[in-house]
C-alpha cells in the first residue's frame, strides 16, 4: 500500500470509529425498545460486536506494511522441505514433490505420509526425495494429525530451516530463494507467503480466492508484528520452534511430574483397597510403592533435579518386583504406567518435545502466537510463490472452514491472546480479531431474526425517527464499505468474502461451541483433512439447508410485512427500512445457492511446474510391486 | 528405600519386567535415593545397566544430537543402558541440541535406561541456566557422579513465576 493510500486509509478508519462510536451510544442511550428486550437487546449487542470487528478491521488496516524486496538468500543455509500428507492422492502429492525438489536453492525435500502408504514410498524413492513416517514409538501414542506430523520429522531432520507445504501446494522453483533472505534477522522466526489456487471456478462461487487476507489483512498484522503463520506456504526457523517447545516443556515439567505423583498416589491407593479384600499379600508390596511416591513426593518440593526424581522412583520400583516376582507379576503393568506418566522424559509420548503447538487443531496460529509472545518476529511476504488446490464443493468448503474456525475458538478459550504473558497489545489485538470474527454467527442470528418478528407480529426493536436512525447508521455503514474498499486495494473477493462472513452462520456457531465443548468440557476436536481429490464434486443443496429455510423465512416475512404496510397494520417507514434489511440480508445469505452448486472450474489451467515425463515415470514405479531402496527413508 | 546394584555385565531387565535374580549377588554398589534414603530396606538388584560412553561434538545442535542417536540406535535395540555423554568440549548449544539431547533421554528411558550428560562446558552451564533446564537433568562434574547418578538438592533456584501480564513483552 503506497504511503498516500496508507493516509487515506487511516483517515477513513478514523471516520469509522467516530461515526460508529457515535451510532452504538445513541442507540444505547435512547432507542432500545425495552418492552420488547428479547429481541432489542440482541440487536443493541449484535451492532455493538458489529462495531468492535469494524474497529479491529481499521486497527489492522492502520499499520499495513509493504515490505521493501527481500535481500537475497545467503548460501550456505540448509532446509528441509516437509510436504505433509494423510491420505492425498498418490499423484496430487508427487506433483507437489517433484515441484518441490526443483526448488533452486540446494534444499532436501521429505515426503511426510501419515497414511503410510508403500506406493507412496516407491513414488519417494523413484523421485528421489526422502520418505518419512512415524515409528513405532507412535504405536498406542497420541498422534496429534498434521502437528504431530510435522514435529516427528523436525526430530529426524536437522536442516536450519524448515518450508512446509500442504499435499497440493506446489512451489515455484525460486520459492526459497525469495524468502530466506528475510532470516538475516536473527529475530526472525517465520515467513508467510499467500496461498494462491489455480481451480478456482468463475465467479468464486465457494469464496476461495483469499486475496483481502492474503493482502491487506496480513499485510495489516505483518505491521503489527504479527502475521500469521497459515500452515503451509511458509518457512520456518528450526531454532525459534525448538525454542518454542523447549520453554513450553520446561514451564510445564514440575507441574506435570507433580500431578503424575498425585495422580500415582490415587492409583496405588485404590489397587491396595481392591488387594486388600483379594489379594491381602500384596499390600505391603503397595505399601512399598506409596513410599517410593512419598520419596518422590518430598524430593520433588527439596527441588531435587527431576530426571533424578523419577529414576530414583523406577529403580525403587523396580526393587519391588525383585522382592516377590510371582506376586507382583500383575502389578507391573501398572506400575509401568505410573512409571511411563510420571517420567520426565515423557516416555509416555512418542517424542519428548513437540515445537509445534499440538493443543488445537489450528497448530499454526497458535504456535505463531507464542512464538511472537517469546519475542520472535514474523514476516509476511507479499508475493505469489505457491499453487494450491481450493475446496471444489460446497461440503468440502465447510469442513475446511469449520476445521479451521473451530480450532480459532479453541485457541481464544484455552489460550485468549490478551493473556498471553509476553505479547504487545498490537498482536493481541490482531490475534483477537480473526478469532473473534467467528462469533459473527451469532450476530448474524439476530440480524436475520429481528426484521422477521418485525413484518410478522409488528415488534420493532428500536425506538428511533426514521430520520435520526438514517443520520446516524449511513455514515457509520458507509464509512465502513469505503475503508473496505480503499484497504483492499484492488484486492478482490471483497463482497464475496463478507458474503461467506455472513451465510456460514451455522459454521462459525457450530464451530464455536465445538471449541468451547474442546476447552471447557474435553470433547476432542476431529482433524479433518481437507479432501484434495480434485474432480470428485457434487451439489450440495443439503449442506445450505439451514441458510436456504431462513431465506425462504424472509421471503414469507417481506410479503406479509408488505400486506400488513398496505392494509394500515404496520407503520410504513419502518416497514420500508426493514424490507432493505431484508434485502441486504437475502443478496447476503444468496451465496450459498451459488456455492451448493459449486462443481469445480471447467478449465482449471495448472501451472506446470514439474516434468510431465518424470511424474509418469515416478507414478510407474510407484505401481511397481518390486521395492526399490529409497535414497533417504526415515521410520 | 535404598537400592543396592551390583556393577556387573548383564543388563537390568527393560521396564519393570521381572528376571531371574543372580546365583551369585555382585559386590553391592550403593545408589543414594535422596534425603529419604536412610530409611528403606535393602535389597539385592541383578547387574547394573551397560555403560555405552559417548563424546558430544563442540557444537550441540540438530545436527550432533543425529549423529549421537544415529550412535546409540544399535545399543538401544539390545537392552536398557547407561549412556554417559562427555559434553566437556562443547561451546556452543542451541535449541535443536537441548531438544535433541532430551529426545535421547527419552529413548533411552523407554528400555529402561538412562542417558546422563558430564563435563565441565561454560554454553551447556549457560544453556541450562537460561532455559531452566537445570531444574530438569544435571549435568554431572565428573564420569563417576554421572554413572552414580547422585540425586541432590540442585543448586540453581527455582525459577520465578512471573504473573502474567497484559501488556508485557520480552
Amino acid at each position: 500500500m503506497s504511503a498516500r493510500r496508507l493516509f487515506l486509509v487511516r483517515v477513513i478508519a478514523l471516520a469509522v470509529v467516530a461515526f460508529g462510536l457515535t451510532y452504538i451510544a445513541w442507540r444505547w442511550s435512547n432507542t432500545i425498545a425495552w418492552a420488547a428486550w428479547w429481541i432489542a437487546v440482541p440487536l443493541a449487542l449484535a451492532e455493538t460486536y458489529s462495531l468492535s470487528e469494524s474497529i479491529l478491521y481499521s486497527l489492522t488496516m492502520w499499520n499495513s506494511k509493504r515490505r521493501p524486496a527481500p535481500p537475497p538468500a545467503r548460501p550456505g543455509r540448509t532446509v528441509d522441505v516437509f510436504i505433509t500428507t494423510y491420505n492425498e492422492p498418490l499423484e496430487l502429492v508427487m506433483k507437489t514433490a517433484l515441484a518441490a525438489r526443483e526448488m533452486t536453492y540446494p534444499h532436501k525435500t521429505w515426503i511426510l505420509d501419515d497414511g503410510n502408504r508403500q506406493e507412496f514410498r516407491r513414488a519417494a524413492a523413484a523421485a528421489g526425495v526422502g520418505y518419512i513416517v512415524r515409528g513405532q514409538e507412535w504405536e498406542g501414542r497420541p498422534r496429534f494429525a498434521k502437528a504431530g506430523n510435522v514435529n516427528n520429522a523436525l526430530s529426524r531432520t536437522d536442516g536450519d530451516f524448515i518450508a512446509i507445504l500442504d499435499a497440493d501446494q506446489m512451489p515455484e522453483p525460486q520459492f526459497l530463494d525469495r524468502v530466506l533472505g528475510y532470516f538475516d534477522d536473527a529475530d526472525v522466526a517465520l515467513v508467510q507467503t499467500p496461498q494462491k489456487f489455480w481451480n478456482v471456478a468463475k465467479g468464486d462461487p465457494l469464496g476461495s480466492e483469499a486475496e483481502l487476507f492474503y493482502g491487506p489483512i496480513q499485510q495489516g498484522k505483518d505491521g503489527w508484528d504479527a502475521a500469521f503463520f497459515c500452515g503451509s506456504n511458509a518457512v520456518l526457523r528450526r531454532e525459534a520452534l525448538m525454542s518454542l517447545g523447549l520453554s513450553r516443556y520446561t514451564r510445564a515439567a514440575i507441574g506435570r511430574t507433580r500431578q503424575a505423583l498425585r495422580h500415582a498416589r490415587g492409583r496405588l491407593e485404590n489397587l491396595m483397597s481392591e488387594s486388600g479384600m483379594r489379594e491381602p499379600a500384596r499390600v505391603p508390596l503397595l505399601e512399598d510403592a506409596l513410599a517410593a511416591i512419598d520419596r518422590a513426593e518430598a524430593q520433588l518440593r527439596q527441588q531435587v533435579v527431576l530426571t533424578e526424581v523419577t529414576y530414583a522412583l523406577r529403580e525403587d520400583f523396580r526393587a519391588i518386583t525383585y522382592r516377590d516376582p510371582a506376586l507382583v507379576q500383575d502389578l507391573i503393568p501398572e506400575l509401568d504406567e505410573i512409571l511411563e506418566e510420571v517420567d520426565v522424559a515423557r516416555t509416555d509420548q512418542a517424542i519428548a518435545i513437540h515445537p509445534l503447538d499440538t493443543t488445537t487443531i489450528t497448530e499454526d496460529m497458535a504456535t505463531a502466537m507464542h512464538l511472537h509472545a517469546m519475542g520472535w518476529t514474523t514476516v509476511y511476504h507479499h508475493e505469489v510463490l505457491v499453487h494450491g488446490l481450493a475446496p471444489e464443493d460446497v461440503q468440502t468448503m465447510l469442513s475446511q472452514r469449520q476445521r479451521w474456525a473451530a480450532g480459532s475458538m479453541q485457541v481464544f478459550f484455552k489460550d485468549n491472546p490478551m493473556f498471553v504473558s509476553g505479547l504487545g497489545l498490537g498482536q493481541r489485538l490482531m490475534y483477537l480479531g480473526t478469532m473473534t470474527s467467528y462469533l459473527n454467527g451469532f450476530a448474524a442470528i439476530v440480524y436475520i431474526a429481528a426484521p422477521i418478528i418485525f413484518l410478522l407480529l409488528g415488534v420493532f426493536p428500536l425506538r428511533a425517527q426514521p430520520t435520526t436512525f438514517f443520520l446516524l447508521f449511513i455514515p457509520f455503514f458507509f464509512s465502513c464499505q469505503l475503508l473496505f474498499q480503499v484497504s483492499a486495494n484492488g484486492s478482490g473477493g471483497l463482497w464475496r468474502g463478507q458474503q461467506m462472513s455472513f451465510a456460514l452462520f451455522p459454521t462459525w456457531i457450530l464451530a464455536t461451541l465445538s471449541g468451547a465443548a474442546a476447552t471447557f468440557l474435553g470433547k476432542h476436536l476431529k482433524f479433518s483433512v481437507t479432501s484434495k481429490d480434485g474432480g470428485a464434486a457434487t451439489t450440495g443443496y443439503r449442506y445450505v439447508r439451514i441458510q436456504l429455510f431462513v431465506m425462504g423465512l424472509l421471503v414469507v416475512a417481506a410479503a406479509i410485512g408488505i400486506v400488513r404496510a398496505a392494509t394500515g397494520l404496520a407503520p410504513l417507514w419502518p416497514t420500508l427500512i426493514t424490507l432493505a434489511w431484508v434485502a441486504v440480508d437475502l443478496a447476503l445469505l444468496g451465496v450459498v445457492i451459488g456455492a451448493a452448486r459449486a462443481a469445480g472450474s471447467s478449465s482449471p489451467e495448472e501451472p506446470q511446474l514439474y516434468a510431465p515425463g518424470e511424474l509418469a515415470y515416478v507414478l510407474d514405479r510407484a505401481e511397481s510391486s518390486t521395492d526399490q531402496p529409497a535414497r533417504v527413508t526415515l521410520a | 528405600m535404598s537400592v543396592h546394584t551390583p556393577r556387573a555385565a548383564s543388563p537390568l531387565p527393560t521396564r519393570l519386567a521381572h528376571s531371574a535374580a543372580p546365583a551369585h549377588p555382585a559386590r553391592a554398589h550403593s545408589v543414594p535415593a535422596g534425603p529419604a534414603a536412610d530409611e528403606a530396606p535393602t535389597v539385592v538388584l541383578p547387574a547394573g545397566p551397560r555403560i555405552i560412553d559417548l563424546v558430544a561434538a563442540p557444537t550441540l545442535d540438530a545436527s550432533s544430537a543425529l549423529h549421537l542417536r544415529e550412535a546409540l540406535v544399535d545399543h538401544l535395540s539390545d537392552g536398557p543402558c547407561l549412556v554417559l555423554v562427555d559434553v566437556g568440549h562443547v561451546r556452543h548449544v542451541l535449541p535443536s541440541g537441548l531438544v535433541g539431547t532430551l529426545e535421547l533421554l527419552r529413548l533411552t528411558r523407554r528400555t529402561g535406561g538412562d542417558f546422563r550428560l558430564y563435563g565441565t562446558s561454560e554454553a551447556v552451564r549457560q544453556a541450562s541456566v537460561s532455559t531452566d533446564l537445570g531444574m530438569i537433568a544435571r549435568c554431572y562434574a565428573t564420569r563417576e557422579q554421572a554413572e552414580l547418578g547422585r540425586a541432590e538438592r540442585m543448586i540453581q533456584p527455582a525459577p520465578r513465576r512471573r504473573l502474567a501480564t497484559l501488556f508485557g513483552r520480552r
